[in-house]
């Protein structure tokens, strides 16, 4: 676009260039003028409740939200004035006074937007206090936890929920002071559609929707002289965890986690990764049965467990399609509990095993009925996100950054690349192909690297050739996509053999449970999501091991224990099913 | 009046009051999604409550003046740019009238409840004195003063909440802890006597305002 198509405007003196369409807040940033926000958020659309944003316009005597207002040609905009800086202060003096006064004991203490805006506008005394609104807790989901008192109304949980993750679950229920981000009906999260995946806790700059926190269970667990405590790390965990301790995102910290876990206590330190790649050799037998057999095609992954919340409140008639592969934690849980108490000689029921996530609907996933050991318990007792991990090493005096590192215990803490990889979009799918390619033509793959799968879009497609099979390949991360993707292949538009879909944008490394983003970044950031994927690929690329099906202690626990692929027992412990949920959701 | 519709009061009316009418309607229109119209009126209307309440500051004041023009200039839809127009014109032309009930805890117009207290004006009140006969225990079914005089009940009829009595001397008073302020009595007595007045601040005899 040449300049002329451009509109001139000046901000606080400085003239600048923007494409039509901008809006005052991006010719600011431009020129390097932070205008204050709270209800913006860059991947959602634009709400302008909130108001902190207003600037002044030369001739206009009404104030505008720069977030929303459209720049114009030789616009005249002043963002900082005492009158301006007064309005502000007092906007986000009206939300305090209309907030709990809990901030030394809430969670996001030191880590919430609301407060950071309460410091940097310059709330200094409580002028307006006067009635608060008080709505009751919400503990019914096992993954989230409301405090409708603590929210802001910035809407952005409502906006991912609807425009990312196309639930549209929560939305503004009641008016004028009332007003509250809920699911209809003030309905409790158990009883709404809601898929548990996290990303309103993202998003939400306070602490009026976070993780349902587990980290007592947790330290009691650890405290426990009668308990044998496992921990499992995901594979974006590794990826994102150092966030929580001043590295830039993108910093693999694999090695200083499993030190930081055996410090904290935990008794064995198990590889989620490993779960993944026997995630990869079910998943791949799974699909070149299907795939000969042409039945039940296309094959959906089904490790995500929101996106498999998803399938069963909006999608039923998709189920039959799912992988009856458990998730890779799932899987590792059940073979802590049956192969790993065997192999150490510990009582089964002894065991405490504990998953840490980068997600919030593996908390959901845990605690469902299929993954229930024959002695009544969960098999996997206790699931932390990303974010109470960090928390937890905080607590405890964990000094990170000087950590040396340590390698994962056995007999299940080897891991392939392929793995590795499972924490990102497309991961899943390359990882498969690695293993299915292998099993098809017989043949060793000598290019590992599927680059056509990879990529951070939320909705790819690749056709990949076996052996002179072409197999047609969909990707989706985000459920707003993955929705595309279904209505592509249920009118018929499009025929695919197997689809990838994870719930949350990006991938695990985006997940619901990951921690907040240090400054610079936001939740939900294409660019942090980008990063935190490349670590992965960086670590799956310095191996010598790069497929799932060559990995020496699945080979191991296949020879010893389960036998062959989807034998007996592989069944009974690693596949599980789903039925359609009670409460179905409008698509 | 914000809406642009005109509504025509005279010096009975409180402009305090007036000004929390409009911002309660605000309560119930707001749609709840800009901070400054969901929470700034609503904070706007506990100082007016303040105010009329008698228990209003000047911070009060300060308070509804700043916020009146956060949410007049702040506000994302008209509902919220006009709300505080009620407030900011009578602030304007009737400051005087916040004043009096902020600094002497008087409602000029004698609207305010909390700032009244109804009275029974002695002098005014038509009821002969009755003192002989209400000491009288002998004769009393059979004197022709007692049987010929016609005693005016108006004030006490109306009263919803029995909080008239009759004195010893046959003159009315109100007990002030059962008064509930609802005007039914002035009303009755208004139109032959004009016996019942609002007296404002409810502490001083002295600034009986109206009749
Ligand atoms: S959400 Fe933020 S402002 Fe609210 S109590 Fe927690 S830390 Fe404080
Ligand atoms: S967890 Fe996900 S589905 Fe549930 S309300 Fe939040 S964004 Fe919506
Ligand atoms: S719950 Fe959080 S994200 Fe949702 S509207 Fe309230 S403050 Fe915003
Ligand atoms: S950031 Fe512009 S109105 Fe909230």
């Amino acid at each position: 676009m040449n300049s002329e198509d451009k509109i001139s405007l000046v901000i606080d003196g400085i003239r600048t260039e923007v494409e039509p369409g901008a809006t005052i807040m991006d010719a600011a940033d431009q020129v390097g003028v932070h205008i204050p926000r709270l209800c913006y958020h860059p991947e959602l659309s634009i709400l302008g409740a909130c108001r902190i944003c207003i600037v002044e316009l030369e001739k206009r005597e009404q104030l505008v939200a720069s977030c929303s207002y459209p720049a114009e040609e030789d616009m005249v905009v002043k963002t900082s004035s005492p009158e301006l800086r007064r309005h502000r202060r007092d906007i986000v003096e009206l939300i305090l006074d209309n907030h709990p006064k809990d901030c030394q004991t809430c969670v996001r203490d030191g880590n919430c937007e609301l407060q950071d805006s309460a410091y940097s506008l310059g709330v200094r005394e409580r002028l307006f206090e006067g009635e608060r609104k008080q709505y009751p807790e919400d503990n019914s989901s096992p993954s989230i936890h409301r405090e409708p008192d603590k929210c802001i109304l910035c809407g952005r949980c409502v906006r991912v929920c609807d425009e990312v993750q196309g639930v549209t679950n929560l939305w503004q229920q009641n008016r004028g002071f009332e007003s509250v981000a809920a699911p209809a009906h003030n309905a409790d999260i158990m009883e709404s559609v809601c898929i548990h995946c996290g990303q309103c806790v993202n998003v939400c700059p306070t602490a009026s929707i976070v993780e349902n926190n587990v980290t007592d269970e947790v330290f009691e667990a650890i405290a426990d002289p009668d308990l044998h405590v496992v921990v499992q790390t995901a594979p974006s965990i590794r990826a994102a965890l150092g966030e929580g301790f001043g590295y830039d995102p993108g910093t693999p910290v694999a090695g200083k986690m499993v030190t930081a876990l055996k410090m904290m206590g935990f008794d064995a330190v198990f590889d989620t990764d490993l779960g993944a790649d026997l995630t990869i050799i079910e998943e791949a037998d799974e699909f070149l049965n299907r795939f000969e057999a042409g039945e039940k095609l296309p094959l959906i992954t089904s490790c995500s467990p929101g996106w498999v919340s998803f399938l069963e409140t909006f999608y039923p008639e998709l189920i039959p399609n799912a992988s009856t592969c458990k998730s890779p934690m799932s899987m590792l849980s059940s073979l802590t509990k049956s192969y790993y108490a065997e192999q150490a000689g510990i009582a089964p029921e002894n065991i405490y095993s504990v998953a840490a996530m980068p997600c919030t609907a593996k908390k959901y996933e845990a605690a469902r009925p299929e993954h229930e050991t024959p002695w009544g318990a969960p098999y996997t007792d206790a699931v932390l996100t990303t974010r109470e991990l960090i928390w937890m090493c905080k607590c405890m005096g964990v000094d990170f950054r000087n950590l040396p590192d340590s390698q994962f215990d056995r007999p299940l803490g080897t891991a392939s690349g392929g793995g590795d990889i499972f924490g990102t979009t497309g991961g899943v799918t390359e990882a498969a192909l690695r293993t299915a390619y292998e099993r098809f033509t017989g043949e060793t793959l000598t290019n590992v690297d599927f680059m056509e799968v990879r990529g951070v879009q939320g909705l790819r497609e690749a056709t990949i050739e076996l052996d002179g099979h072409n197999v047609n390949i969909g990707v989706a991360n985000g459920l707003q996509n993955a929705k595309e993707l279904f209505e592509r292949l249920l009118s018929g538009e499009k025929e695919y053999h197997m689809l990838e879909i994870m719930a949350c944008p990006g991938g695990c490394v985006g997940g619901g449970g990951q921690p907040y983003p240090p400054e610079d970044t936001f939740a939900l950031d294409p660019e942090l999501v980008k990063k935190r994927a490349q670590a992965l690929y960086t670590i799956d690329s310095s191996k010598q091991l790069r497929k799932s099906h060559e990995n020496p202690d699945i080979k191991e626990l296949y020879s010893y224990y389960l036998g062959e692929p989807n034998s007996e027992r592989a069944h009974k412990l690693l596949h599980t099913s789903y039925k359609p949920s009670e409460r179905q959701g409008i698509k | 009046m914000g809406s642009g519709g005109l509504v025509v009061m005279d010096q009975e009316d409180c402009m305090v009051s007036i000004a929390r009418y409009f911002l309660e309607f605000v309560q119930h229109e707001s749609c709840g999604k800009c901070t400054f119209c969901r929470l700034g009126t609503k904070h706007m209307l506990e100082s007016l409550n303040h105010i009329t309440r008698g228990e209003g500051t000047m911070e009060d004041l300060n308070r509804l003046e700043t916020l009146a023009e956060d949410v007049k200039f702040g506000s994302l839809c008209n509902l919220g740019r006009t709300a505080p127009n009620p407030v900011l014109t009578t602030l304007r032309y009737f400051r005087d009238e916040y004043l009096a009930h902020i600094e002497e805890g008087r409602c000029p117009a004698g609207v305010c409840g909390d700032l009244i207290r109804y009275h029974v004006d002695l002098k005014k009140c038509n009821n002969p004195c009755i003192g002989c006969i209400s000491l009288c225990s002998i004769h009393r079914p059979r004197c022709a003063f007692a049987s010929s005089m016609e005693l005016c009940n108006a004030c006490l009829e109306r009263c919803p909440s029995d909080a008239i009595k009759v004195r010893r001397d046959g003159k009315k008073e109100i007990i002030q802890e059962k008064c509930t302020k609802c005007d039914e009595c002035r009303k009755a007595c208004n139109a032959n006597f004009g016996a019942v007045v609002k007296i404002s601040p409810p502490a001083e005899l002295e600034y009986s305002i109206k009749q």
